[in-house]
């Protein structure tokens, strides 16, 4: 049996609680805030972080210089096609087939990346995963966007027009006079009534390099993988199969003679 | 002179001061007391695996930022500071081949040594998949707060943490977590079943929660949705504006350096702060919050020279 005293007491506990649960209970506060520059006279390095990144770094480093496969010769980027940009753009559109699983069950028509993303040669003979960073050094994702027939068509006069030769695979274009003279899309013809599957970059798909025909897509599809770890896995495939990388030129952008 | 250096006596009537010269007045029991108790938050961003300082030969930053320069900043505040909150708003994976190669394993290890209380999760936590967030997790003394992701179908269900109440001195501390949405950002195969849920109607609820409900005396949310866009997609200003109980925001993803924090009136007429520190960790922020042991009409002493002229 509850007292008089504490029945009191535990109502105004109640009463308490109900009015503190109704009202705003805010602890009020002054305020100061700024960012500190971490430069070398606002901060000193931590001994402690500074040994456990240096097992990190060490082991990093040796990373980087590690052989990831074998060229059997020089790589480098041309115009209107070059060895590096061909085998760039085949590596990254095998991989981007085998990954991609369409929601239409229809498969990606070709591959578009861009001559400026290549950033260094690569050399005859070892090539190691710091190579492979400093060849694409931008965090880069593929994607798949579906382009209508006019926008396809307008990719393909980019590229005509273009003063640089764009990493291309799955497709054989013949400029005339900075336009397209004949497009062939695996193997067959372009059709201008029919919309394609190309795989590129999030760079590019967002109208880097100008490639304004991306803006507005009829999809835009990221497949979850980097441009650069789509290379380091195929390289890492090839090696494993005991074999070199190559790439040849294959006329597959050419001048009308 | 440092304002941490001040007694609090001293503090009190400086502040007094300040107050005064804004043409703010204070109730009398402010007079009264005998001590304010401080928060120091501190708090990073899109540090994106930037173990190591930039080099020396980079044009913006040379020899700046770095794990180690961060570590030994918190710890000089430490020492001066009880009561500090180590907080971070996401990404803090992706942008050097160290994640490339360990998969956010340092940057996860080197900050459980920092003491960060919690961190939220940015869009690039997701770079290696729910698998690979999964894998170095363990690694994380630290909560991740996340209170608009539903991981419920997947395997990351019940490793984050919707909110989380901290104690610091006699304040009881809300936080909580808002995402970006990752359609169109991250690839699909990445999130996986993540389901994304509109931040501000989970904001209204978590903060609810954790004022009615819990009496927290201060609301602090982590954000990764950004600070602010020309349309109508959803930020921290806009969280800021609508929410009721939120007191500070510490955002992140538009690597928008906010120096000072911007002051944004929110729907109960009352003042948000939203922090974010830009890019890389190449900054630290720090907010100093001053309590009064009772409560009271609040004032902002907007001079900030005085500490950033002590900047430890």
């Amino acid at each position: 049996m509850m007292t008089k005293s504490k029945g009191i007491l535990f109502l105004f506990a109640l009463i308490l609680v109900i009015f503190g649960s109704c009202t705003d209970r805010s602890r009020e506060f002054s305020f100061e805030g700024h960012t500190v520059l971490l430069d070398t006279v606002n901060a000193a390095k931590d001994p402690v972080q500074e040994e456990i990144i240096q097992g990190y770094r060490e082991s990093l480093e040796a990373d980087m210089n590690r052989v990831l496969v074998y060229s059997e010769h020089v790589m480098e980027r041309g115009t209107p096609e070059g060895t590096l940009n061909n085998f760039v753009a085949d590596l990254v559109f095998d991989l981007g087939q085998q990954i991609y699983q369409p929601q239409d069950g229809k498969p990606i028509d070709f591959c578009l990346l861009n001559y400026g993303g290549l950033r260094v040669p690569l050399p005859e003979g070892e090539i190691t995963y710091g190579r492979v960073f400093e060849l694409l050094p931008f965090e880069n994702e593929m994607v798949v966007i579906t382009l209508s027939g006019e926008k396809t068509y307008e990719l393909f006069e980019y590229l005509a027009s273009s003063s640089k030769g764009m990493p291309v695979s799955g497709i054989e274009l013949v400029i005339s006079d900075e336009s397209p003279e004949s497009i062939l899309i695996q193997g067959q013809q372009f059709d201008r009534s029919r919309n394609y599957k190309v795989l590129t970059s999030d760079y590019l798909a967002g109208g880097g390099d100008s490639m304004n025909f991306f803006l507005q897509p009829i999809n835009y599809e990221l497949l979850g993988k980097r441009v650069r770890d789509a290379i380091i896995l195929q390289m890492q495939n090839i090696h494993a199969k005991g074999e070199k990388i190559s790439a040849e030129l294959d006329q597959r952008i050419s001048y009308s003679q | 002179m440092a304002l941490n250096k001040i007694d609090r006596r001293t503090f009190a009537k400086t502040s007094l001061i300040a107050g005064a010269s804004l043409g703010v007045g204070l109730p009398f029991w402010a007079y009264a007391r005998e001590e304010v108790t401080h928060l120091c938050i501190l708090h990073t961003n899109d540090t994106h695996s930037r173990i190591d300082p930039y080099p020396a030969n980079d044009p913006n930053y040379p020899n700046m930022g770095g794990y180690a320069r961060r570590a030994d900043l918190i710890n000089k505040i430490r020492q001066t500071h009880p009561h500090v909150l180590l907080l971070d708003a996401g990404d803090i994976f992706q942008g050097t081949p160290y994640f490339n190669v360990y998969g956010g394993e340092p940057e996860l290890i080197l900050m459980t040594k920092m003491g960060y209380d919690a961190a939220t999760m940015g869009n690039h936590e997701f770079d290696n998949g729910l698998d690979g967030f999964m894998k170095v997790l363990p690694h994380a003394g630290f909560s991740f707060i996340i209170s608009n992701y539903d991981f419920s179908a997947t395997m990351l269900h019940g490793k984050t943490m919707p909110y989380k109440i901290m104690e610091k001195g006699d304040l009881k501390i809300g936080l909580y977590g808002l995402g970006i949405e990752l359609e169109g950002l991250v690839g699909r195969n990445l999130y996986g079943e993540t389901v994304y849920i509109d931040p501000l109607e989970v904001a209204r609820k978590v903060e609810r929660l954790l004022k009615e409900e819990m009496g927290c005396d201060i609301i602090i949310c982590l954000s990764h949705l950004g600070y602010e866009y020309e349309s109508e997609k959803v930020s921290d200003v806009v969280i800021a504006r609508q929410t009721r109980y939120t007191d500070i925001i510490l955002g992140g993803h538009t690597h928008t350096l906010l120096d000072p924090p911007t002051q944004i009136e929110n729907a109960a007429g009352k003042k948000v702060y939203i922090g974010q520190t830009g890019y890389a960790g190449v900054r630290l922020g720090r907010m100093d919050l001053y309590f009064n042991k009772k409560s009271s009409e609040s004032f902002v002493e907007s001079d900030t020279t005085k500490i950033i002229n002590n900047q430890a």
